[in-house]
């Protein structure tokens, strides 16, 4: 590649862009990059115009050189100068991990209601949710997790709307919801089987849970644990 | 210390209307100084329910909207020492009025009065917001039907997020023989199922339907069981403890007679 093209201005719509040539030494393009500024002196006069690099990933250091130059120069006048391409894709990773890490945070956490959830009252969370209390008909929990009720669920839940949360399910102390759901299979109590239900309850706190695409409710103990995480 | 207590319910008809006549009654009975507001503007019956009707003149949205004085719009009732009505205005709807301007007309007629009632209505919008506004503590009227029962929930529900956590349960309309047979939700199973402090229960009583229609509260003549309860409720707000009717007295010859001889169960 012949010398003078180690730094190359095109200028754009909405301003200029500075390619750099990827390989040659640092020193020798800032050499290059004041020349050229001198040379576009006249050419830019009198005018505004934003700065943009491309063609080299540049270090902090080699960011700094260029910015230098550019504050301590007078052929130009700049109204913004772009951010640095490496630095815009190292930014989006790190807020992508960030949210993630967040998202994973918020699906461990849990929200604790003390107290009857009333008709009306809905109650959405991202994590777990447990309710101390009834939940009545007419009341609606809508968790990414899994939800305990220690009282009589007599309204509608729904659990695991969270994909990434694995197994969702949903515990009372006594079952009698209007419907339930987990994921995006919602189930009714089967007509007429709701007092079999009820009965079911009687002998501890059942354990409503999904697999192969259908809504499982029995009693917690390792028969069922083992269906259910199979 | 005077308190303004709301009469609400969510579900229509199941005696918002009648329980504050028959409880503001009571409590003027007692002595007390009460004031009966009718906050079903558009819909208004307070006033046919005590009989008051033809001494409206001016109304609560007249007073709202400064056209009157509020001791204008008050109407006395003459049988009953210390009983007013604030009437609604009835050519009106429920956006008439604000919840601010309930809320400080509440705060007005609480200087000169013991009791201030506010008959709510139905529903959950503006009119019941309006109702609850300026409350202290609420009653809450349900049946022991279903329906009512999931409506005093919701109300429940409203009332704990605007701020009145004193509320009481009155359930009116129950029939002992239905509830034995096992058709009607007990006394037990609604308090169980709303989770809120009973303060009365009201058996159903024909003399209700007969007294209503004749704007004379039933509280006010000593025999029907109803007015009875009635009296008590005003009792219990007061703060006075009351023992509960024994709703499972029949008035049925035939049961009395078992009862007697020990038959009855």
């Amino acid at each position: 590649m012949r010398e003078e093209n180690l730094v190359v201005f095109k200028g754009t719509v909405d301003g200029i862009i500075v390619f750099i040539d990827p390989k040659a030494d640092f020193e020798i393009v800032l050499q290059h990059f004041k020349a050229k500024l001198e040379e576009s002196k006249k050419f830019f006069k009198g005018t505004k115009v934003s700065v943009r690099f491309k063609g080299r990933v540049l270090s902090e250091r080699e960011q700094g050189k260029l910015l230098e130059i550019l504050t301590n120069q007078e052929s130009i006048h700049i109204s913004f100068i772009h951010p640095f391409e490496g630095e815009i894709k190292e930014e989006k990773t790190e807020m992508l991990w960030v949210r993630e890490q967040l998202r994973s945070f918020e699906g461990s956490m849990t929200h604790f209601h003390y107290g009857i959830v009333r008709s009306g009252h809905h109650i959405e969370y991202r994590g777990n949710v447990v309710v101390l209390g009834d939940v009545n008909p007419g009341g609606l929990i809508s968790a990414g997790g899994n939800v305990i009720i220690l009282g009589a669920l007599k309204g509608k839940v729904c659990a695991g709307l969270d994909e990434k949360v694995p197994h969702p399910f949903i515990v009372s102390t006594s079952m009698a919801p209007i419907q339930i759901g987990i994921r995006s299979v919602i189930a009714k109590a089967p007509e007429g089987d709701a007092e079999a239900l009820y009965r079911k309850s009687e002998n501890g706190p059942l354990i409503a849970y999904l697999q192969d695409g259908q809504i499982y409710m029995d009693q917690i103990d390792l028969k069922t644990l083992n269906h259910m995480l199979k | 210390m005077s308190e303004v207590i709301v009469i609400t319910s969510g579900k229509g008809g199941v005696g918002k209307t009648t329980t504050s006549a028959n409880v503001g009654t009571a409590l003027a009975l007692q002595g007390k100084r009460v004031v009966l507001i009718d906050a079903d503007i558009g819909l208004r019956n307070l006033d046919v329910v005590m009989g008051l009707e033809n001494r409206i003149v001016c109304d609560l949205v007249d007073v709202v909207e400064g056209r009157c004085r509020l001791n204008q719009a008050l109407i006395k009732d003459k049988r009953f020492e210390g009983l007013y009505l604030l009437p609604a205005a009835q050519t009106r709807d429920k956006n008439a009025v604000s919840p601010e301007q309930m809320k400080k007309l509440c705060d007005t007629l609480r200087e000169d009065f013991d009791y201030v009632l506010v008959d709510c209505p139905a529903g959950i919008e503006q009119g019941f917001k309006n109702a609850i506004a300026g409350a202290d503590r609420a009653l809450i009227v349900t049946t022991p039907e279903v329906s009512a029962v999931r409506d005093a929930d919701r109300i429940i529900g409203l009332l704990e997020s605007n701020g009145v956590s004193n509320m009481h349960l009155i359930i009116n309309r129950v029939r002992m023989h239905m509830v034995k047979r096992g058709d009607m939700m007990a006394v037990e199973d609604v308090v169980g199922f709303l989770a809120v402090g009973l303060i009365g229960v009201v058996p159903d009583d024909e003399n209700i339907v007969i007294t209503t229609n004749k704007g004379e509260p039933a509280t006010a003549e000593g025999t029907s069981l109803a007015g009875k309860a009635f009296r008590n409720i005003a009792r219990r707000v007061l703060g006075e403890e009351v023992a509960y009717i024994d709703l499972n007295t029949s008035h049925n010859i035939v049961d009395r007679i078992k009862k007697v001889f020990g038959f009855s169960n």
